[in-house]
């Protein structure tokens, strides 16, 4: 017995429809993931327990790196990913097969996969760096183990580098430095962020990090060490009503790095009531032209360079003239032995010298140097002796006026000695 | 009688003999559209269509994840995505990237035609046959009636699937007690129950014979115009004699 036409329609149909349901059936029941890339390769039939599909966060697909073959050379019409990426393969090559399944994560990572060859030689690696120079257990038991601090110092001196920085926080590089920062170290760069915000940050650094040992200031968290003697002869020093600290003369707005103007200094300083800086010149200048202890450290503010940034070459021009070369020679170039260094303008220094109380100072009647004067030259000074009894006479006749017979101090290019008899009656001078 | 005159009066074409055939084989060697047209059941020829395809298709890239998965643990020690480089990247473009696709296509292809097609087609055509009665689709699994060789060729391809089902329940436990491959251990029951049934099935004239052996039939038929000798036996097939049958 045959079966009808409508036995055999609905037939065919149930069969159709049977094939497409057992057809899902099997998809589902076997394969729930095949066609739906990583989320479903790895929910499927390729299990991993490397990898969290939610946690690949740039385009993806399982053929990007289990490709069947180069794109241009096997399947050129398919404009599907079907291929491995050039550059993956190189970075493979160079830093390990992590790369394969990890992208790399930021520009921490991007920044050590990077370095050149000089730089790695820097620090004594002559190939590039891999992925398990850091993540050293991951192959051991360890894959999903951040490296902790000690990995960096491998390569990094942390003392070398971070040599102020406290201690405490010089050991958690990964604070500023990992991929995940508390705080990013760029944020401390130069003219990145404000004196202000770098304060906030480092306080959130230490809470973060619960360092018991807090610097009274922000700032002494990495500049424990004074940069120069500047700032020992400021810091802490009692002004108006506070006690003076980083931020009063690196203001809190401006940039991180940002150095105070002259206008910070005179802010405070009134050079019309400092000595010496009574000349219009004085007004036009830096500060920190003479006062240098804050541009470069182990450098005192007045002396060096001090008064020699204008009048260094003035030594020269005075040694010329008169008995000054024969004394500043003497006197190691110390102005001061003579004109005092208590005048408050260049006049008064100038004229302060204009007594022959200073002469006999260290010289006697005879124009010989006192014992006690002897003390303190400079070695090698041709000693003066007196001229005898004759001296005297002269000193005499003179009531005690050196400058009657030696008066060629302000005369240049005289000997650096001047033996000057009195006139004779009737002689010219 | 002349042989123009015979040619016409039997409506002889040199087409009809030379080409037709060949164009027929070879829309039945992808398609199976000679059972819809002779069978006229758009269900029947579907489930045949994708049991025919599934063996063959699982069958054909069996053979070459088999044969380029010697290239490939040759080349690499280890089956893997990324494929070192041996001497320059265009040499191992050349030589690792074609066994890689080979191995990554047939794999993933046996995974399509096996699990998608064949199993489902075959899980349908029994259906059919025992729960709405289609006798035809009967014949087609036991074209000689039920002999034991015939049966224990169906329990072996049975077996077959069910093999390649249980590989991912076997994996998570290999997997937990430490195995080394876990995937490729759980699937060495499939590939040994499967490559059994295969020359069991060949041996025996089974499954495997009929649907291969027709397409290597209807493959004869596109070349040479003709079905080979050995393979003859399955124009008397009730399905595969269907495509093969010619005039």
């Amino acid at each position: 017995m045959t079966d009808s036409a409508a036995v055999r329609a609905a037939r065919s149909v149930v069969l159709a429809a049977l094939f497409a349901v057992f057809m899902l059936a099997y998809f589902r029941g076997a394969m729930p993931s095949y066609f739906h890339s990583l989320s479903l390769c790895a929910g499927g039939c390729h299990t991993t327990r490397v990898l969290t599909p939610k946690n690949i966060t740039h385009p993806f697909w399982c053929a990007g790196c289990h490709g069947f073959g180069v794109k241009s050379n096997i399947i050129p019409w398919l404009n599907i990913p079907l291929y491995r990426d050039h550059r993956l393969e190189v970075m493979v090559e160079e830093h390990g097969e992590c790369l394969m399944c990890h992208p790399v994560p930021d520009r921490f990572h991007e920044a050590h996969l990077e370095a050149n060859a000089s730089a790695l030689a820097k620090v004594g690696l002559f190939r590039p760096i891999q992925c398990i120079d850091c993540h050293t257990r991951a192959y051991h038991g360890g894959h999903t183990v951040t490296p902790g601090n000690k990995v960096c110092l491998k390569c990094h001196d942390a003392a070398k580098i971070h040599g102020e920085m406290v201690k405490t926080l010089r050991a958690d590089c990964l604070a500023c430095h990992g991929g995940k920062p508390i705080v990013p170290a760029s944020y401390f760069k130069p003219k990145k962020s404000s004196y202000d915000a770098v304060a906030s940050a480092v306080d959130l650094l230490l809470d973060t990090l619960g360092v018991t040992y807090k610097p009274s200031d922000p700032c002494l968290a990495c500049h424990t060490v004074p940069g120069n003697p500047g700032h020992l002869k400021h810091y802490l020093k009692w002004w108006r009503d506070h006690n003076i600290t980083c931020l009063d003369c690196h203001h809190p707005v401006e940039p991180h790095g940002w150095l105070p103007p002259v206008s910070e200094c005179r802010a405070c300083h009134n050079l019309t009531k400092i000595p010496f800086h009574e000349k219009e010149q004085h007004l036009l200048y830096n500060c920190s032209r003479c006062h240098r202890g804050f541009r470069y450290a182990n450098m005192t503010l007045t002396p060096a360079p001090g008064c020699t940034t204008c009048h260094g070459k003035t030594y020269i021009s005075i040694a010329l003239v008169g008995l000054h070369y024969s004394h500043l020679e003497a006197y190691n170039y110390n102005c001061t032995v003579c004109h005092s260094a208590k005048a408050k303008t260049h006049e008064k220094f100038i004229t302060s010298a204009n007594t022959t109380k200073l002469c006999k100072q260290c010289h006697n009647d005879y124009g010989a140097l006192k014992p006690e004067a002897v003390k303190g030259l400079a070695p090698g000074v041709g000693f003066v002796t007196g001229f005898g009894f004759a001296h005297k006479e002269f000193v005499v006749r003179n009531r005690g006026n050196c400058f009657a017979c030696h008066y060629g101090w302000f005369i240049r290019l005289k000997p650096k000695l001047v033996y000057v008899y009195p006139p004779m009656r009737g002689e010219k001078r | 009688m002349s042989l123009e005159k015979a040619r016409v009066e039997t409506r002889y074409s040199w087409a009809r003999e030379h080409i037709v055939p060949r164009v027929k084989a070879l829309i039945d060697l992808v398609l199976n559209i000679s059972v819809l047209l002779n069978r006229k059941d758009f269900g029947e020829w579907l489930a045949t269509w994708m049991l025919y395809l599934g063996i063959v298709g699982a069958t054909l890239t069996a053979i070459i994840v088999g044969a380029t998965r010697g290239v490939i643990l040759a080349a690499n020690t280890v089956l893997r995505p990324h494929a070192l480089p041996i001497i320059s990247p265009e040499l191992e473009r050349f030589f690792i990237s074609w066994p890689q696709l080979a191995i990554g296509m047939g794999f993933h292809a046996h995974i399509i035609t096996g699990l998608y097609f064949a199993a489902p087609a075959y899980t349908v055509i029994a259906i059919g046959a025992y729960i709405l009665r289609d006798r035809w689709l009967e014949k087609v699994l036991f074209p000689r009636g039920y002999l034991g060789r015939d049966l224990l060729d169906h329990l072996l391809f049975i077996a077959t699937l069910v093999s390649a089902g249980i590989a991912g329940l076997l994996g998570e436990y290999i997997k937990a007690g430490g195995g080394l491959a876990p995937g490729f251990q759980a699937l060495a029951p499939h590939i040994a129950i499967s490559m059994l049934w295969l020359i069991y099935s060949l041996a025996y004239r089974g499954l495997a014979y009929r649907i291969v052996g027709g397409a290597l039939a209807l493959l004869s038929r596109i070349l040479f115009n003709s079905v080979p000798e050995a393979l003859s036996d399955l124009e008397k097939d009730p399905w595969i004699g269907i495509m093969l049958r010619w005039r």
